[in-house]
């Protein structure tokens, strides 16, 4: 098929279906509300957002296939997490989990630790559980199920394409040294969260 | 493909996502022809599955397409014209489970043979055409099965070829991250519908 057909093909199709947004822009009601509510909804706190960002970034450092890998696996396990969330399955300490998350990642990238892409995953899949827990208990009840969960894992792999973004920064010397310092500041927010849990 | 034309068909799938609260009711001004058509390319979870199913058939490299797509069409119309003549099929967990296995199937880049994958065609043709019927009254019923066989089956032909086409390792890459995505988010839908179902939410 030509290119140039398929990309007018594709510019009228875009065109067309903008049309049919005006009408849900003034009430942010219905599947559209459910759509925002779900992609602000990961980003709606800053450790959440810290520690999705961060799974990029490490992913990043620690190269193929983990660059792909580790964003392809958090978002299917935090979805496993939000539906033991939604369903009612008890998790105990999420938040104090969550907090540690934002540690450990922060140390993580600081360190550009290279850990076995099993270790890797396992470390992710245990924290992307219960941030997907998480989501899953505040859930609004009014959320329209197909809008919010396509809000929702679109924003968790939006983080994720930031955090490789930054996390390619480490092809160069300065850049590796800038991300290592973002991950120091991460660990250090993390510090603050664990201990605000702890006082708490 | 290249990748200018990737730039507004990603644009399109984007503006298509928040217009479907309207799905079901806002087209049939246009006909029924236009409302089959536009019907189920306004709803995120249909056009998922969808995509989710022409990921993992493409990045097979299989030579029958043309049966796949012919599976997911003709059981659509068959599920279609059934539900449009009154009867009623499940709502949007089989939907939901469908996008769930074949996003999960396309991250994995599973290779299971012609089966499965005739099966999860056939079962989201089925599941689509038994949706888009759900809910709709005082169309023709030729004209708008018509428009959303035709609708579906563009997309999914445009998907597999489009996915077929997919030389580049990233290109790849980026493939099954989307089915990923497509997986996590049937997982959620089918959790939410599930508790609502039950009485959690």
């Amino acid at each position: 098929m030509d290119v140039r057909f398929q990309t007018t093909f594709s510019l009228a199709l875009a065109m067309a279906l903008l049309m049919a947004m005006p009408a849900f822009a003034h009430t942010g009601a219905g599947a559209a509300g459910g759509l925002a509510a779900g992609f602000l909804h990961p980003l709606s706190g800053p450790d959440h957002l810290l520690a999705m960002v961060s799974v990029g970034i490490w992913g990043a450092q620690l190269g193929a296939p983990a660059i792909w890998l580790l964003p392809i696996a958090f978002p299917l396990i935090m979805a496993l997490g939000g539906t033991a969330g939604i369903i009612g399955l008890p998790l105990t300490a999420t938040e104090l989990l969550i907090a540690i998350s934002v540690l450990v990642l922060g140390v993580m990238v600081a360190q550009a630790r290279r850990l076995p892409l099993a270790a890797a995953l396992a470390i992710i899949g245990v924290f992307a559980i219960a941030h997907g827990h998480a989501h899953g208990v505040e859930l609004p009840q009014s959320a329209d199920a197909v809008a919010f969960s396509t809000g929702f894992v679109l924003a968790t792999g939006s983080l994720h394409a930031l955090g490789i973004a930054i996390g390619l920064l480490v092809k160069w010397p300065r850049g590796a040294l800038a991300v290592r310092c973002l991950g120091s500041l991460v660990a250090a927010i993390g510090i603050y969260f664990v201990g605000a849990y702890a006082v708490a | 493909m290249r990748w200018p034309s990737r730039v507004p068909l990603a644009a399109a799938v984007f503006f298509l996502i928040p217009s479907v609260a309207g799905a079901h009711t806002a087209f049939l001004a246009l006909g029924s022809f236009w409302a089959g058509a536009l019907h189920p390319l306004s709803a995120p979870d249909e056009i998922g599955l969808i995509v989710g199913l022409a990921i993992w058939a493409g990045l097979q490299q299989r030579r029958d397409v043309f049966l796949i797509g012919s599976a997911f069409a003709g059981c659509l119309a068959a599920a279609l014209f059934i539900g449009l003549t009154g009867r009623r099929f499940p709502g949007e967990i089989p939907i939901a489970v469908l996008m769930v296995a074949v996003g999960l199937a396309g991250a994995l880049r599973l290779s299971l043979g012609t089966g499965p994958l005739l099966a999860a065609a056939a079962a989201g043709g089925a599941a689509l055409g038994g949706t888009c019927a759900d809910g709709v009254a005082g169309v023709s019923l030729g004209l708008f099965a018509l428009g959303t066989a035709v609708a579906t089956a563009s997309l999914l032909s445009y998907g597999l070829i489009a996915t077929r086409g997919a030389g580049a390792e990233w290109a790849r890459i980026a493939l099954r991250a989307g089915a990923s995505w497509i997986a996590a988010i049937g997982l959620m839908m089918a959790a939410l519908e599930s508790a609502r179902l039950l009485g959690r939410l």
